[in-house]
């Protein structure tokens, strides 16, 4: 044993001494005159009594005293693992504190099962760093879940920060660090702090697969102080299950094959800590992927952890639908079938999962895992594939060719989107309302306008909530008399070239752009032999997203009813232009496919993505509970620049009132949040310059607080005792 | 066996506590009592018929019932009540122990003694009745002799005031018989004698004692003066009991033995009360806590029935 528990030990036997003190007391009984002593029986008991304690309270109030003088004397040793920052010669800072609220979070932070889950420390981590804050520092917070959001600009008020971490809650978001670590270094640019930092509270699991590190704006450091959340865990999760007729197609993900071995093969620089298992723990773990209708197993089959991403496909037994079920006695006695023909399995009970789907289809996993870091994902409910995304392209074989071959640039640009849709060309723009149904997005290149029965049928469907993206070329500018594009672009069309001297119109002005974000920069140098130039006959309604350089507008949206047009004024022919090699042109297709899901052109969304209501007079969403038990939660109602706006920030089904229909959405859990990535931050970023865990605390000055309290305590209560003892109708004879 | 002789005749101070001033505190006692309920008659010579006897011989024959003798032909004397003057005699313990006073006592057990004699003397004089004064103990204290008038207000009270309490009686037989003695000679017969004493404390043969001044159709009154503490054993916990006039000495746990004390002392009061009430007197028992005019009737009740 050290000095310093001989110490220790030699404090504690002191609080022995009062004790002693008390027991070795032999104060004589208080000695009174009186006359009558005849008459008085004397007490036997007195002298045994006597050994007794006597005033506890003030025996006690002493053997604190010495615990709290043993205290301040060990104040030096004491330490906890608080987190705080280190100053650079005391100066203001500034910090920039990005809290990952993506699901992974949700992990617990010990692998093994106990602890706080990793989102809990991160928020408990930025609630010590801004105890630990003096006034003049600022504080800005970003939340890094997809997409990432200023929760709170910088501010030097750090109550205000305390109650802005008060209203951070977790989510089933995927990750999107880069953004938030830019968020939060624009939100410190202007402040006038020389130590600048942002605050990395994340585990760093991104799931991109992007090698490139995570770094701040120059002039600002990255600090990623908590090493325990960036243990590489593994998680399964059902990201989809879709209703196809008699059968029902799920998507599941484990990290298991790309994202915990990822964590070994971290890109370089990445510090990430691997959690201790072995190769074929994760292959001898006994999972199973089951459908449930009323929390009965009516299929399932065995989960190959090893190879990632998995479809599977279970036939419904006849007579099962994805509606509830009030038969499920009778399906519980059903021999269950298992899928991809893998013979019958009696249904398990008892097991993980059980319990969390009563009342609707759901895919669920069951079996033991105990490696499985976030079980919330294990269960997805099955959504009819009637609302799947379909996305229809008009556009000339002949000016869309590809010279080495395969689909036109547009469908191969969705394709690499990875939408979870389908993409379907189409010869010509359907003119009739059935054929136009089902699309939630219509791609139209270079079209000679629309004839006024095809543009009655567009302009409904696109008062429906469809999407138009019109590609305006030559044809564009030459329609045919009768043709147009009024009311679905209120604007006349007129093809103009570009020629060798117009260089200063060719390219777009980044300035004036709210649509490209980052890929703007490259559309400054755009080639093109012409552009679409428009004539707007009602300007009011036309949004101009882009301009060119000379003020002409390039991509214009407007408005109509619950849909949407979206125009730019250049084809997507590749001899015409070189759009559509542009990395905006793959925005420009993501952003009408976003925008369509937003508007409720699909039944499935991710979580995170805004869901507009343009046009709804009455909006009412409600998270339905996985539980039979559960309670419904409404979602709060947004107000956003194109009318009423919902963001789901947890995976599950949804329903929604919209002026009085009743409709159902799903947000679903993004594949990469599963597949788990882990991203590497800058060397630097762990430097103990910045701060740390674990730091000593000086308690000297609550200890002896309390030690003065303590005192004062037994001098009071001491002052008491005797006005009590005085009180008492003591003998005061003069005798 | 204890000793004795600690307290000796060392003299002791009284504290008067608020009974401080006693004149003007008795009259106040006084003058809240019914004046005149102090009457004495005896029957004899007068003018008021007071009833009949058979005829001894000696007898006057004026006082002959001649309607009697005619109509039942037996001789009867006629008698007839005459007011007299009835001398009131105080005697009060002077003992060290006498000199206790209590945390929430007015004063002193004699002190309060003295309060209740000098009411009672007030109240004596106002029906013409002489009031004497004696004391019980070691100390050399002056008596008064019975007289009244507003004089003998003065003297009594005087004395009273004067007074110091010293040694103990216990053990001291002669000088308690003698100061019994010498209030027996000088209280005649038909006289009121008021005691007042914490009955603690005397020797033993102190009860016979004072029990014959009941004699000589005297009315003898006892008053028992406690401290709230003798009265109650008000102590808590343990406690080194010392008694006031010797060196007897007491550990208890007062607590404990409160309620067998006042059982104690209860029996203690009931075999003066018995003793007394043989001659025909009464005990009185008071605390120095009780107010005094309520005492002071009680005492006047007491002797309109000692006197029965």
């Amino acid at each position: 044993m050290s000095f310093v528990t001989w110490a220790a030990l030699a404090i504690g036997t002191l609080i022995v001494a009062p004790l002693l003190a008390h027991l070795l007391r032999r104060r004589p009984p208080i000695e009174q005159p009186f006359a009558a002593v005849a008459l008085v029986p004397p007490s036997p008991a007195v002298t045994k009594r006597r050994r007794a304690l006597e005033d506890r309270a003030l025996l006690g109030l002493r053997a604190l005293c010495i615990l709290a003088l043993g205290v301040l004397g060990a104040t030096p040793l004491l330490r906890c693992s608080r987190l705080s920052i280190a100053r650079q010669a005391g100066a203001s800072v500034a910090l920039g504190i990005v809290i990952d609220d993506s699901l992974s979070m949700r992990a617990l932070v010990d692998p093994s099962g106990t602890g706080p889950t990793r989102f809990a420390r991160a928020l408990d981590a930025a609630r010590e760093l801004v105890d630990g804050l003096a006034p003049g520092d600022a504080v800005a917070l970003v939340l890094a879940g997809d997409p990432a959001r200023v929760v709170l600009a910088a501010t030097t008020n750090l109550a205000a920060v305390h109650d802005a971490l008060g209203h951070v809650a977790r989510s089933d978001r995927s990750t999107d660090l880069d953004g938030a670590v830019a968020r939060a270094s624009e939100a410190l640019r202007a402040l006038p702090h020389v130590d600048k930092r942002v605050v990395l509270l994340s585990d760093l699991l991104d799931g991109t697969g992007s090698e490139r590190m995570l770094e701040a704006e120059a002039g600002i450091r990255l600090w990623a102080p908590l090493t325990e959340l960036r243990t590489v865990v593994r998680d399964c999760a059902v990201l989809r299950a879709d209703h196809l007729g008699t059968k029902v197609a799920a998507r599941v993900a484990c990290s298991t094959g790309s994202g915990a071995d990822a964590g070994a093969a971290a890109p370089t620089g990445t510090d990430s800590v691997v959690a201790a298992e072995s190769p074929g723990a994760a292959l001898r773990a006994d999972r199973r992927v089951e459908l449930r209708l009323d929390g009965v197993v009516v299929a399932q089959s065995r989960l190959d952890l090893a190879r990632g991403a998995t479809d599977l496909t279970f036939a419904l037994p006849e007579g099962r639908s994805a509606q509830p079920s009030t038969d499920a006695a009778t399906a519980s006695a059903a021999p269950v079938p298992s899928a991809n023909g893998g013979g019958t399995v009696a249904a398990a009970a008892g097991e993980r999962g059980a319990a969390v789907d009563g009342g609707r289809m759901v895919v669920a996993l069951a079996g033991r895992d105990a490696l499985d870091a976030i079980p919330d994902d294990d269960v997805a409910p099955v959504v009819e594939l009637a609302g799947e995304l379909r996305v229809g392209v008009v556009a000339d074989p002949a000016t869309n060719r590809v010279p080495t071959g395969g689909a036109q640039p547009v469908e191969q640009a969705l394709q690499a989107l990875g939408l979870s849709g389908e993409v379907e060309p189409l010869p010509s723009v359907p003119d009739e309302a059935a054929q136009l149904a089902p699309f939630r997005v219509l791609v139209v290149d270079d079209a000679p306008g629309f004839t006024p029965e095809a543009r009655r049928h567009l302009g409904a469907w696109v008062n429906d909530g469809g999407v138009l993206l019109l590609a305006l070329g030559p044809r564009s500018g030459s329609a045919p008399l009768g043709a147009g594009f009024d009311p679905l672009l209120p604007a006349l069309v007129r093809w103009s070239a570009i020629g060798a001297s117009d260089g200063a119109s060719a390219g777009i002005e980044p300035s004036k752009d709210d649509l490209f974000g980052p890929t703007a920069e490259g559309l400054g140098d755009l080639h093109a032999a012409g552009r679409a130039e428009l004539e707007p006959s009602a300007a009011a309604e036309l949004r101009v997203r882009t301009s060119w350089r000379d003020g002409k507008p390039f991509a214009v949206e407007h408005r109509l009813g619950r849909g949407v047009t979206l125009a730019i004024t250049l084809p997507f022919s590749t001899e015409l232009s070189d759009f559509a090699l542009r990395p905006a042109f793959l925005l420009l297709l993501q952003h009408a496919v976003d925008t369509a899901r937003a508007l409720g052109g699909t039944t499935r969304s991710a979580v995170g993505s805004t869901w507009s209501f343009a046009g709804y007079h009455s909006v009412v969403v409600q998270r339905l509970p996985l539980t039979a038990s559960g309670e419904l939660e409404t979602l709060p109602i947004d107000d956003g620049p194109d009318g009423r706006e919902v963001t789901p920030t947890m995976a599950g089904r949804y329903q929604l009132e919209l002026d009085g229909r009743t409709t159902e959405r799903v947000a679903s859990v993004a594949e990469q949040e599963i597949v788990l990535g882990p991203r590497s931050v800058p060397e630097g970023s762990h430097a103990a310059e910045l701060g740390g865990v674990a730091s000593r605390v000086d308690v000297s000055r609550q200890v002896a607080l309390v030690l003065l309290a303590l005192i004062a305590a037994e001098i009071g209560l001491r002052v008491a005792l005797r006005r009590k003892r005085r009180g008492r109708p003591a003998a005061t004879s003069r005798a | 066996m204890a000793p004795r002789a600690r307290v000796g005749r060392a003299l002791l101070p009284i504290d008067w506590g608020e009974i401080s001033p006693l004149r003007l505190h008795a009259r106040v006692v006084a003058e809240g009592l019914y004046a005149g309920a102090h009457r004495s008659t005896r029957r004899g010579a007068g003018v008021e018929f007071g009833g009949q006897r058979p005829y001894v011989p000696g007898d006057d024959l004026r006082f002959l019932d001649r309607r009697s003798l005619l109509k039942h032909d037996r001789l009867m004397i006629r008698e007839f009540e005459t007011d007299t003057e009835r001398a009131l005699w105080l005697c009060l313990d002077a003992s060290a122990s006498m000199a206790f006073r209590g945390a929430t006592a007015p004063g002193a057990k004699l002190a309060y003694a003295a309060l209740l004699a000098a009411a009672l003397t007030r109240v004596a004089l106002t029906g013409h009745d002489p009031v004497g004064l004696g004391w019980i103990g070691p100390s050399a204290l002056r008596d008064v002799a019975a007289g009244a008038g507003e004089l003998s207000f003065e003297r009594v009270v005087s004395a009273l005031e004067t007074a110091v309490a010293a040694g103990s009686l216990d053990g001291a037989e002669p000088l308690f018989e003698r100061a019994m003695r010498r209030l027996a000679r000088r209280a005649r017969r038909g006289s009121v004698v008021v005691l007042f004493s914490d009955l603690l404390d005397l020797p033993p043969s102190a009860m016979s004692a004072v029990a014959a001044l009941g004699a000589r159709s005297r009315a003898l009154v006892v008053v028992q003066v406690l401290d709230p503490v003798e009265r109650d054993l008000t102590f808590h916990g343990k406690v080194k009991l010392r008694a006031i006039e010797d060196e007897r000495m007491v550990e208890t746990d007062a607590d404990v033995v409160r309620e067998q004390y006042r059982a104690r002392l209860a029996a203690h009061a009931e075999s003066w009360a018995r003793a007394v009430q043989g001659e025909g007197g009464r005990l009185v028992r008071c605390c120095s806590t009780d107010r005094a005019t309520a005492v002071v009737r009680d005492v006047l009740r007491a002797c309109a029935e000692a006197r029965r």
